[in-house]
């Protein structure tokens, strides 16, 4: 304790406060944990043609359709913007619009395809809006990473106002929004209620909610369970998670042990070769694991589901597959093969008798990753996509 | 490359976790730090008892007010700390509008603040008035850092759980 007649010293508490409050700013600016940040590809690296797709989906509500305003947010179009700067703003968020709506690829994607509507880019034309391949009057996609907003489209513009319903389940309709007539689409990413498939399973669109003229096909328990699996994932204690998540993991240690072989070959190290190709068979086909490289010891960094499975059991992607509806996810027509392509490698690796032999099995394996992780990039926001209803006339 | 792994893990596990409860990860830190102004106002309250500058509205002894500040603030202080980290390390110190600029620098000041109040809290060697003062400023950035995100989400963006 100080003594009582000592005089407080006036300096400290404006060092401290100085010092604290630097450090907060410091750390501000380092932002270390930066979504997307690092070494994010931003100059010309996007796909526009995805981020048109991802573009209706999450910014076409505030922006409208194909970034022509309406919605609250400005229009986009005529007014030219850089690549960077159109990822920037939706990665950090601008005045009213949130942060990371969309984070990683997507938002250079996003970012690309902004580019080029608001005609910065010389030649380039608008994209001619190209509707989704259309149900006989439309349909509705089940949006965000949690199934929270819809994106109506109407294979025709609305004769009407139309009023777009949730209905179903033990609920009343809810109303969410409607469609001005001569319209075609309506987008709200997050209706505030959660996860939509919850509570509801169709959607009603019309003028009255009585005699509508368009309406779903509803989404079946079956469908529901299954969509579920697949991009919620069960309960809420993170890690009882989504197949897409979960699959994302596994995905990502496979990825790694790909790397891991690599750096064995350049390390010149035949243990290594060897062990390294034993995880990533185990890591594709999950339990029962088996002993490639022969050390005595089977070993598996993955968690014993596997990305394809084996003995009839099926691994991660048939069951992405499966939930998502046999085949809707086209990158995975070309990506369960190349795994099975990467395994039958590994196999060789795993049993090879010299580094110098090893040559060919790695260097093959090594070859094809780019292009499995790239595959394997598409599917989370195409297993998303799956979430769609077809609109009917009733 | 796994820098970029854990990197997207922080922001995605922030989110799940919030998720856990409220429907997204920025209404999850809009309610915590509603929370945290709602004990501020405690805090405010508790004060002016200790101070006796209630008048007539004593509820608690001065003794019982003054464990009420403490616990008050030490909660209220917690409640900021899973804000600020989303705020500091994922969102980062950002100056994209006015309103933004305005709540990363209070936001910070805020810590600062904190903290110098803390030492006087501690070290009763200072004038009479410094204390309240301190007290008083650190309500309002608070209140200021809640007006410039909370409040702005909830009238602009979304209010809800
Ligand atoms: C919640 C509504 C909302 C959503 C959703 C939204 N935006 Fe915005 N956006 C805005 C508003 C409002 C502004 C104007 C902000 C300002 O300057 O104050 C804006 C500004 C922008 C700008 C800057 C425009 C300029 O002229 O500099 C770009 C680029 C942009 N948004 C792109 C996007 C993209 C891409 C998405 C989807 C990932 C998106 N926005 C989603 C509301 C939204
Ligand atoms: C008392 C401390 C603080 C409180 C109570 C607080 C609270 C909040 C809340 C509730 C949000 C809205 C949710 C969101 O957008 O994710 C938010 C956003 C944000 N905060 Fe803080 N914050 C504090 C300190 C800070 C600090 C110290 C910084 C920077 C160094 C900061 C930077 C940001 C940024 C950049 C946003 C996003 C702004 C936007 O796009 O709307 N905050 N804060």
């Amino acid at each position: 304790m100080p003594s009582p007649t000592s005089k407080p010293r006036g300096i400290l508490p404006a060092a401290l406060f100085a010092v604290v409050t630097a450090v907060v700013v410091v750390l501000g600016i380092w932002q270390p944990f930066e979504p997307g940040g690092g070494d994010l590809e931003i100059a010309g690296g996007g796909d526009p043609v995805r981020g048109e797709a991802l573009f209706a989906e999450s910014c076409a509500g505030c922006h409208g359709e194909g970034g022509v305003g309406g919605g609250g947010g400005p229009s986009l179009v005529d007014s030219p913007i850089d690549e960077e700067t159109a990822t920037r703003t939706v990665l950090a968020g601008r005045g009213t619009m949130p942060a990371g709506i969309l984070g990683g690829t997507d938002a250079v994607d996003v970012g690309s395809y902004v580019v080029q509507i608001s005609g910065a880019v010389e030649g380039a034309v608008p994209p001619v809006a190209e509707e989704p391949p259309l149900g006989p009057a439309g349909e509705v996609q089940l949006t965000g990473p949690r199934l929270w907003g819809i994106f109506v489209s109407l294979a025709q513009p609305a004769g009407a106002t139309w009023t777009i319903w949730l209905d179903g389940g033990a609920q009343d309709a809810l109303r969410v929004g409607e469609i001005p007539a001569g319209q075609t689409t309506f987008a709200d990413p997050d209706l505030g209620i959660g996860t939509i498939i919850d509570q509801y399973n169709r959607v009603i669109i019309g003028e009255q909610l009585q005699d509508f003229a368009l309406a779903t096909d509803e989404l079946s328990e079956a469908r529901i369970t299954a969509l579920k699996a697949l991009i919620i994932g069960e309960g809420n204690p993170p890690g009882a998670n989504s197949l897409v998540s979960v699959a994302g993991e596994q995905f990502a240690v496979f990825s790694d042990h790909t790397r891991f072989l690599v750096e064995a070959r350049d390390e010149a190290n035949l243990a290594n070769i060897r062990f390294h190709s034993e995880h990533l068979v185990n890591i594709a086909l999950g339990a029962p694991i088996a002993d490639v490289d022969q050390n005595g010891e089977p070993t598996n960094p993955g968690d014993g589901v596997g990305l394809l499975g084996q003995d009839g059991r099926e691994g991660y992607l048939p069951q992405i597959d499966a939930a998502a509806g046999v085949g809707t996810i086209a990158p995975l027509a070309e990506l369960v093969p190349a795994v099975e392509a990467t395994v039958a490698d590994a196999r060789v690796c795993g049993d090879i008798a010299s580094v110098e032999a090893a040559g060919p099995c790695v260097n093959a394996i090594e070859a094809r990753s780019a292009k499995l992780d790239q595959l394997w990039g598409q599917v989370p926001d195409a297993a998303r996509a799956s979430a769609v209803l077809a609109l009917e006339r009733p | 490359m796994s820098v970029n792994v854990f990197v997207a893990d922080v922001s995605s596990g922030y989110a799940d976790l919030m998720e856990t409860v409220f429907t997204s990860a920025i209404v999850g830190k809009a309610w915590l730090a509603t929370a945290a102004i709602v004990l501020a106002l405690v805090q405010l309250l508790s004060a002016g008892r200790i101070y006796g500058k209630l008048g007539s509205a004593r509820i608690l002894s001065s003794r019982a007010a003054a464990t009420v500040h403490r616990w008050s603030g030490r909660l209220a202080f917690l409640f900021t700390l899973p804000i600020v980290f989303h705020c500091v390390t994922i969102l980062g110190f950002q100056t994209t509008d006015t309103r933004v600029a305005v709540h990363s620098v209070i936001g910070s000041v805020f810590y600062g603040a904190f903290a110098a109040k803390v030492l006087f809290v501690r070290d009763h060697r200072y004038p009479g008035w410094v204390l309240p003062v301190a007290g008083g400023t650190l309500a309002a950035l608070l209140a200021v850092a809640w007006l410039s995100s909370s409040y702005w989400y909830f009238t602009e963006v979304r209010f809800g759980f």
